[in-house]
Formats: structure tokens, sequence, C-alpha cells
């Protein structure tokens, strides 16, 4: 009867068991919470690049990142927020966890991200090693305040898809002028300073009186346009699939996504009248978790001058090194925004002022 | 005969645990619940009646013509695709419970799991690739002759419904039919042999009886909807926001976490409204019972 003998309910011991291992549970997971970030990162083997996406992106990655990943070992990550870093910077800088490394950021983003303090200085020993290899003023915003290095710039400027419009307005004033020139159009909304110095332009403002902005001329211009636009873009890719679907026929958009979307659609004719150029430029989140791994990408992108002349023939964005007219051919200097006549250099540094305010009209006029 | 020993009262089993053991079982979702739930909410109130204006954030919020619009348009929207996601998920789902054919079972179930096993941004792109301007929509409309001129069908308020609905069909069909199989069948055929007609039998025997579903389906459709972020944005476009993207514009594109949280604050405020006023219409053990 051995195998009948009741042993006594252990429900109580059981309970007892539940409980350690529920309070263990509890342990585990507020260490999890509120310990140590430890394994999150900083082991300077990877490197969370945040960029633009879209062709800009495509191209810093077949150039730059995969490369530089053979050679150091340090994996490229890229995140891709379209635009709006020097928010999205103060944001996770506001949340103590600053998700991205480097960033491929444009010069009104870079100029805000350097007035609110929220970029990292590059260190002495990277100045010295790559003053030699960039063009003089490429270490930005000047020699004391060297915060971010120039990767060439983008040029906001018109696109017109000649297959779905007759009439192709040539210059912001025309772009505008949608009795005259009838058709779809897209306008870049990533940037509230690019969409609004264009309104001013296409306005009739002289690009030498676009500082301080005159919001409520911009914002008017835009009112005035809206009913005409069908795609208001915050991303380049969201252009690029807006001018490759025939989506827009009109469109002020990157010409790194114009000069891309011009393989797709061959009818795309492409206007620098009137052209915004902005500067980019890698620069270092205050705080990164890689910031080392970051600083050596800045060294390793001074020191591969025939990646940058590859890069750019690719998208004709120019990046920021010395004497590059050695390493590119006449046809591609001729081709690069910088050289492109009708195109403004915008005061990255004024616009990063009104950044805040031209946002908030911006959406007004877009949502309200 | 087997004897039994009697437990001793120390090692004997009880129905009930001890206090100390019942916080030791529940203290995983105390946890769980203070980190991921208390703590945040109390901070978004913090945040929304904090810095810079207090209160006064609120009537910052309301002063923004875009965002009254944004708040109006993510309500009214919600709602028309919770009519619409409810209305076609009753019939779907009725569907799915009354029909003899597993061929047709099949078809339904499939269009209705089929959504739930895609990823959202699959989802979205789908429609992207229909209402495009050369898209599947305006090629075969204009292969028809019903129009001449594409039209235009992304980026608009029309294309954000659709999406959502297309996405929100199986939280729909799904309470829907779990209440559906509760319902005898025979009652039909018992007010048919009545004389009531198979549309008076349905709406006068099945409808009162999943009318509690229908509510509770209806309360959870447009708490869900109203919290939608990617499909307004994708598909709407900047001019055509939802108060989510809202709030992402707030966080990411001008910092503004005060207004951010105000925006959910009343998003909250809200969706706590509808399912009061669901539980209400329903009363609690009702409802209960209709969302499982």
């Amino acid at each position: 009867m051995s195998s009948q003998r009741m042993r006594p309910p252990t429900g109580h011991r059981r309970g007892r068991l539940a409980a350690l291992i529920a309070l263990a549970m509890v342990a585990t997971g507020a260490a999890a919470c509120g310990g140590s970030d430890s394994g999150s990162g900083g082991d300077s083997k990877t490197l969370v690049v945040a960029g633009w996406g879209g062709s800009f992106t495509a191209a810093n990655k077949e150039f730059f990142y995969d490369q530089f990943t053979k050679d150091t070992g340090i994996k490229v990550t890229i995140a891709t927020p379209g635009g709006g870093f020097a928010a999205k910077v103060a944001a996770q800088r506001a949340g103590n966890n600053i998700e991205w490394d480097l960033l491929e950021a444009p010069g009104g983003d870079t100029s805000k991200l350097v007035l609110d303090g929220n970029l990292e200085k590059f260190p002495q020993s990277l100045i010295d090693t790559i003053t030699p290899l960039v063009a003089d003023g490429a270490i930005r915003p000047s020699a004391s305040e060297p915060y971010y290095l120039d990767h060439g710039g983008t040029v906001n400027l018109i696109g017109c898809n000649t297959k779905l419009v007759k009439k192709c307005p040539t210059k912001p004033s025309e772009f505008f002028d949608v009795k005259n020139f009838p058709g779809t159009r897209g306008i870049t909304a990533n940037n509230p300073i690019f969409t609004s110095l264009f309104a001013l332009e296409g306005d009739g403002v002289d690009p030498k009186q676009f500082f301080p902005v005159d919001v409520n001329r911009a914002m008017n211009a835009l009112k005035k346009i809206k009913p005409n636009v069908q795609v208001w873009s915050t991303s380049p890719a969201q252009m690029q699939q807006a001018v490759v679907d025939g989506e827009v026929g009109i469109m002020q958009a990157p010409n790194t996504v114009l000069v891309s979307a011009k393989k797709q659609v061959p009818d795309l004719k492409l206007f620098w009248d009137g052209g915004l150029l902005f500067d980019e430029g890698w620069c270092v989140p205050k705080g990164a978790k890689n910031k080392t791994a970051a600083f050596e990408f800045v060294k390793w992108y001074a020191q591969h001058r025939e990646a940058q002349a590859k890069f750019t023939e690719k998208i004709y964005s120019g990046t920021g090194g010395r004497d590059m007219q050695k390493y590119l051919s006449p046809d591609v200097l001729e081709n690069l925004p910088i050289n492109k006549t009708g195109v403004t250099l915008v005061d990255g540094k004024a616009g990063a002022k009104q950044q805040q305010e031209l946002g908030k009209e911006l959406r007004e006029i877009l949502v309200g | 005969m087997l004897r039994m020993r009697r437990p001793t009262r120390a090692r004997g089993w009880q129905s009930t645990f001890s206090g100390l053991t019942g916080l030791g079982l529940i203290a995983p979702f105390l946890v769980v619940a203070g980190v991921f739930i208390l703590y945040p909410f109390v901070e978004l109130l913090r945040t929304a009646f904090g810095e810079p204006d207090g209160f006064g954030n609120f009537s910052d919020f309301f002063h923004s013509p875009a965002a009254r619009r944004t708040l109006w348009t993510t309500c009214l929207t919600s709602l028309i695709v919770t009519v619409i996601v409810v209305s076609v998920g009753a019939v779907l789902a009725w569907s799915l419970r009354a029909t003899k054919s597993r061929l047709t079972r099949m078809a339904i179930a499939l269009a209705v799991f089929v959504p739930l096993w895609m990823g959202a941004v699959m989802k979205i792109y789908v429609f992207t690739v229909l209402f495009e301007r050369f898209g599947v929509v305006n090629r075969t409309l204009t292969w028809l002759g019903v129009i001449d001129e594409p039209m235009h069908l992304l980026r608009t308020q029309f294309a954000v419904v659709a999406g959502m609905v297309y996405q929100m069909l199986p939280y729909a069909v799904l309470p829907l039919y779990a209440v559906y199989v509760t319902i005898d069948m025979n009652l039909i055929q018992a007010a048919e042999s009545m004389g009531a007609s198979r549309t008076r039998a349905l709406r006068d025997v099945v409808a009162p009886l999943a009318l509690p579903g229908l509510l509770a389906s209806t309360v959870i459709v447009y708490v869900i909807c109203i919290g939608y972020y990617l499909t307004p944005v994708l598909l709407g476009g900047a001019t055509a926001p939802f108060t989510a993207s809202l709030i992402a514009d707030d966080i990411f594109n001008l910092f503004e976490p005060a207004q951010a949280a105000v925006a959910s604050v009343l998003l909250l405020v809200v969706a706590g409204l509808v399912i009061l006023g669901g539980l209400r219409l329903v009363g609690k053990e009702r409802m209960r019972r209709a969302i499982g």
C-alpha cells in the first residue's frame, strides 16, 4: 500500500515558492528598469548614424559606411528620421537617452544644435589630423567652435516632369504662379526654413533680404499656393516616390532627390535658378554613446577623398575634402550645386534662430 | 480501507493564500503597472500642467487652429471608420457564424485574419499602390471610361479612412463573432416558424442579443482608432494629421513636450469618455462578457 500512502498536501509550501519566484522576478524586473545601461552600447564597435534617408543616405552608405565598416570593424546602423534633427536630439537629451552617434544633418539643424549646446566639440587630436585634408573653413561653424565637418550641400530646386506639364516654371516666382503655370505641385516641408525661404522667393523677396524672415509674408504665399499643392513631403524619400509615380508634375525638392528620380523619369527637367543651398555636416550629438566611433568615422571620411569624389559623382552633392578638383572631372565640378548660377547659400545660423517660430507657423498653414 | 492521515494545520491545503503570498504573487503586476502605466501617466499630467504655462498649456493648445482641427479630424475620422468597420464587421461575423459552406467560411476567415498577419507598413504600402495617381484604382477607372483624368486619392482623408477600415476590420469581426456564437440559431428558426421573415428574425431576435457585443466592438474600435499614427502620416500626408502625429511633431520637430502632453491627455479623456459611455449604455457585466 505504500504507493497509495498519501503525502501531506504541500499547497502552502508551493505558495511560498510561488511568492519567492514572484519576488525574484520583481527584483530582476526592477534591476532591468532601474539598473545601469552598460549593455546598451558604448562599445565603440557600433555607430548609429541618423540621416535624411532617400538617395543621400543611400549614397553615404555606398561610398562611406560600408567601406568604413570593412576598414575598422565598426558596424554602422542607419536611422532615417528624415529631418528635424535639432528637435529630435533635444528630445533625446531631455529623455536622457541619446540614440544616435553621428548625424548627417543640414545647415539649419547643425546651427540650431550648436546654438542649443547639443553637439560634442571635435577633439583637438581630430582637428589636427583632418585640417590638412579638408577644405579651409570646412570645420564649422568656425575654428573656435569646431562642431561639424562640411559634407557638401543640398540644393532645394525646382523640378518639372515635361511629360505631365506643358509649361514648366523655371524659377520660384513662376512656381508660385499657378495661373500661368498650371500643374500638380509638390513642396518639401520637412524643414520650415527651406519652405519659408522658398515661399519668400516665390513672393519676390531678394535672397539678400531673407533674414530675419518675414513670417507673415512667407506664410501668406504658402497659404495662397496650398490648394495647388498635392504633396507636402516630410522626407526626401516621400518626394522621390511622388515624383517617380507621377503624383506631382512640378516640384521643389533637394537636388539629390531629383537627380536620383531623373534616372526613372527621363522627362524630368531641373531648374537651378532660385535654388537654396544648405550645407550638410557630420556632427556628434552631445552624450552620444559611441562618440569615439563617431569621431573615428569623421577622421576616416576626411582621409578618403577618392570615396568623396565617387559620392559626388553619384549625387552631385559635394563634400568637405580639400582640393577636390583634383579628384573630380570638370563636368562634375561644373554641375556641383555650389557652382550653379542662381543658387543662394543660406545662412543656417540666421535660420536656426527662427526655426521654432517658422515650424509652428508652417504647421498652422498645412493643417489649420 | 484506506486511512487518511489528517494534515497538520501548518501544512494543510488552503483555498486562499496568505496575505504575504498574495502580495508576492501580485507584485510583478504592481511593478509593471507602476513602471509602465502609473509613472508615465503621472509624468504626462505633470508635463501637461507644468512648464511653461501650467493650466494655460491647455488654452495654448485650443488657441491653435491646427491643433483644434487635428483633434476634430481625429475624432470624426475615427467615428466614420468605427461606423463602417462595425457595420461591415457585423455582417462578416454573422456570415462567418451562419454559413454552412466551408469555402465561404474559409474565405471570410482569411479576409479577416490576413490583415492581422501583415505588417502595418506593408498594409499601408498596398494602399499607396492602389491609390497613387497612376495606380490600380485610377488606371482601372480610366480604362473603364468612368473618369478622364486620374483622381487625387492618395494623401486624402478618403485614403486614411480606407486604410484604417482595412486594418481595423479584424478588431470588430473577432469580438462580434465571439458574441454571435453564443446565440442559439434555433431562435431564428423559431421566429421564422412563428411567421417572421428572415430580416425580421435577425432584427427582433438576433440584434437585441448581439447589441452588447456590437457596442463593445464599437468602443474597442473607436478607442484604437483615435490613437492611429502611421496610417494618417503615410496615407493622409502633412495636411491630414491625426493627434498622434501632432504629438510626434510637438516632440520631435518643435520640441514642445508640454503641448505634446496636453494632446495626449485630451486623447486619454476622449478615450475615457467613450469607454464610460459604452459602460453606461451596455452595463459593466454585459460589456465584460461581450469583450470576453
